[in-house]
């Protein structure tokens, strides 16, 4: 379970997330949207103790994540590049990360198993270092990275980015069929709400760092809110109006 | 369409902000300030030689004017100019990539930057030598007109240099063999000059200089040409390889044998982090180019130690001997963290994996330290130091000066780009980062060589042995108490790093 309490942070004027209080329970699947600046990715940072906050703290279980570094061992995280090693190959990077948390190098192998499909033999065995792949492949070696020990909370920030449509579907599988198998609680910020409202049950609409939309989504029907919120109402522009007046005129 | 000229005056604004808007600009003070200073000294320098070389040609050459030297001489002033261009002059072909799409030219782009780059200050610089040369030499006969015709005529020489600088240039990016050219001319010119027999190029030259202070108009002629010919030269290269330069892709080279270092197993967590950090000095550009000049470092001077006379002296000899040792250490060291601050994201989501770094790069230093440790076998072999000295030294860097670097790790809040050379934008460091290095190199002979006045010197060595171990010994304590400080600092340092990691 993560817990916010009045939590804070401004980049000088600029207020980036302000959430007085807030709660995920476990094994929740949450999506966080917004527009440009909304706040998504630094909510994520301050969760995982990358920023400081000025004011507030967030709990990962009975953990206040800037007092103790016990929550580390149950949470992964792929947020953007910093979190790759990128002179490593993809096999030394997730024997490394393996390492870490404590797995042997059989047992890495058999953990990567399930993502054979997502990798699409493009990952490994290429002997290549990570900097030298692609910006979707990138992204992929680094949710698998987030996901390799098995999280109880995975953190994943805009993972749809840089794939191609077929990693797209089949990782919304991945995240669905690993929250349904270890009942793990994933966050997933994006700005594509088809995506994320087809994986999410709980969707959060971020705006000025302020959550203002809280939305259940287990009937699958916050789609529709999304997008009314989402799409600019043209009906009372006038140009806009009389433009698609011309484009109807020039069709007949 | 925007005027050339303002286009010039856009470009230039560019340019401008370009560096001062860099992140390493601001958080880089103190070494801006140590570059400004060594570039006032180079000034200084260039200002003094001009009145020096005065007097030393009347002494060498009394039937002939100076100016006549120096004027004979002047291809070594552009081989000078030419070997300064490589860190200061700028490829406009690497700038022109925000304009290709915009209705401005090509063409025109890549004049208004090559225009830049002849009427900058830098080809000024040399002024700083020649006007007190010419005021020192030619105003007496032919007064401030012949100075003027001096100093004018040496900036067009220096501007055509630069711009043949640039054909080079252009051409040994697309082949490092294309160096061979200038080398070959610059050889061809000075054998020219050199052999007695042929000494046209000496006469040609001593008749070009004459040429500018007597305002001939041949001389003059002559260098526009030559100028001319350079700029069209440079525009026509630059812009036959601009679609080269724009869809460069660098070929992503496979890794022949993944190098595993099983070994390492052993050692646990710690052991990965050690294969990690062997990997960080080996696979990328910087620190493994710093890795092999510090050990071609410790082998040169270790040589000398052993096979010459040259550090025969108490306080250079420990002097030596500590650099030896600490030189690869000052230099890996003292970027702590600053490397790592590429990925520090990912570091830091990990639970003490920032203990198990600093545990790990303490422990690959300390192994690396048994090469000078080995090669300091042939100067002890061969008496010119004790093996107790050796030992002290060893253990006084492994413990003490090793100590001192990594509290670096505290501080150090600058990404360092792992494959963008050591020039540029990548070197100087903060005020205390430079302060740490010095006490690295200096510190260990400063306790060294009172202890030695004080007693005598074995009993300086003991000492120096026991205060080097105390500190080895007690790493595990000092490595936790500077994890500790960096975890109090983190979100500082992380903001730090993060700023830093663009572009940089």
């Amino acid at each position: 379970m993560i817990t916010i309490n009045n939590l804070k942070k401004c980049f000088g004027e600029k207020v980036a997330v302000n959430i007085d209080n807030y709660t995920i329970s476990q094994g929740t699947m949450l999506g966080l949207v917004g527009n440009n600046g909304a706040g998504k990715t630094t909510l994520f940072r301050l969760i995982l103790d990358l920023l400081k906050a000025d004011e507030g703290e967030v709990h990962i279980g009975n953990i206040d994540v800037s007092k103790s570094e016990e929550w580390k061992q149950t949470t992964g995280a792929f947020i953007d590049d910093s979190f790759l090693i990128d002179y490593l190959t993809p096999e030394e990077y997730f024997y490394f990360l393996g390492r870490v948390f404590g797995l042997k190098k059989e047992d890495v192998d058999e953990r990567l198993t399930p993502f054979a499909r997502f990798m699409n033999g493009e990952v490994l065995g290429q002997k290549k270092l990570i900097r030298d792949f692609s910006r979707g492949n990138k992204q992929k070696i680094g949710i698998i990275g987030a996901m390799l020990h098995r999280p109880s909370l995975l953190i994943l920030d805009e993972p749809f980015n840089f794939l191609d449509p077929s990693s797209q579907s089949v990782i919304k599988h991945v995240l669905a069929e690993y929250n349904r198998e270890t009942g793990a609680t994933i966050l997933v910020s994006s700005h594509n709400l088809n995506h994320t409202t087809d994986v999410c049950n709980r969707i959060v609409l971020l705006e000025n760092g302020v959550v203002i939309r809280d939305i259940d989504n287990s009937e699958r029907t916050a789609e529709q809110e999304l997008e009314s919120y989402f799409n600019v109402d043209f009906t009372e522009d006038q140009q806009f109006q009389e433009l698609t007046e011309d484009i109807r005129e020039d069709e007949e | 369409m925007i005027s050339a000229i303002n286009l010039f005056r856009e470009l230039r604004h560019l340019r401008k902000i370009a560096g001062k808007r860099h992140p390493m600009y601001d958080q880089n003070k103190f070494a801006k300030y140590l570059m400004g200073f060594a570039a006032a000294l180079w000034l200084v320098y260039l200002v003094m030689f001009g009145f020096l070389f005065i007097p030393m040609f009347r002494d060498i050459y009394p039937s002939m004017e100076p100016y006549h030297i120096f004027n004979k001489g002047m291809i070594y002033l552009m081989m000078a100019d030419f070997v300064m261009r490589f860190t200061m002059t700028k490829q406009p072909v690497q700038e022109i990539k925000p304009f290709v799409l915009l209705p401005v030219g090509k063409s025109r782009v890549l004049r208004s930057y090559l225009l830049m780059n002849g009427l900058s200050g830098y080809n000024l610089i040399w002024m700083f030598m020649l006007v007190p040369f010419g005021f020192g030499t030619l105003f007496r006969y032919f007064g401030f007109v012949g100075v003027l015709g001096f100093l004018v005529g040496y900036w067009l020489l220096i501007l055509a240099n630069n711009y043949w600088f640039m054909v080079c240039r252009t051409l040994m990016n697309q082949h490092i063999l294309y160096l061979l050219v200038p080398i070959a001319v610059y050889a061809l010119l000075l054998v020219g000059l050199l052999v007695p027999e042929t000494n046209y190029i000496g006469n040609f030259c001593l008749e070009l200089g004459e040429g500018f202070f007597l305002w001939e108009w041949q001389a003059y002629l002559g260098i526009i040409a030559a100028i001319v010919l350079m700029f069209y030269l440079s525009h026509t290269l630059q812009k036959h390889v601009v679609y080269k330069e724009l869809s460069k892709t660098e070929v992503v080279k496979k890794l022949k044998k993944v190098q595993d270092y099983k070994f390492l197993d052993r050692f646990g967590e710690v052991g990965e982090y050690m294969r990690l950090e062997i990997k960080l000095l080996t696979r990328n550009k910087v620190p493994r180019t710093q890795l092999y000049m510090g050990l071609g470092i410790m082998l040169m001077f270790s040589a000398a130690l052993a096979f010459t006379d040259v550090y025969d002296g108490t306080f250079m000899r420990y002097f030596i001997t500590i650099y030896n040792f600490a030189v690869l250490g000052v230099m890996v060291l003292s970027q702590t963290m600053s490397y790592e601050g590429n990925y520090l994201d990912g570091l830091m989501s990990r639970k003490e994996s920032i203990l198990n770094l600093l545990r790990a790069k303490y422990y690959i230093q300390c192994a690396l330290l048994l090469i000078p440790l080995i090669i300091m076998v042939l100067p002890i072999t061969e008496g010119k130091i004790s093996l107790l000295s050796a030992l002290a030294c060893f253990f006084l860097t492994c413990g003490f000066t090793f100590w001192m670097l990594m509290q670096l790790a505290v501080y150090n809040k600058l990404t360092l780009n792992l494959n963008t050379k050591l020039t540029g934008k990548n070197s100087g460091g903060s005020f205390f980062q430079t302060m740490i290095i010095m006490a690295g190199f200096f510190g260990p002979v400063l306790i060294m060589q009172p202890l030695i006045t004080l007693f005598n010197e074995t009993t300086a060595l003991l000492i120096i042995l026991a205060i080097g171990l105390g500190f080895t010994l007690t790493h595990p304590l000092w490595l936790r108490n500077i994890y500790k400080r960096f975890m109090k600092r983190r979100y500082e340092n992380m903001e730090g790093f993060r700023a830093s990691i663009v572009n940089n």
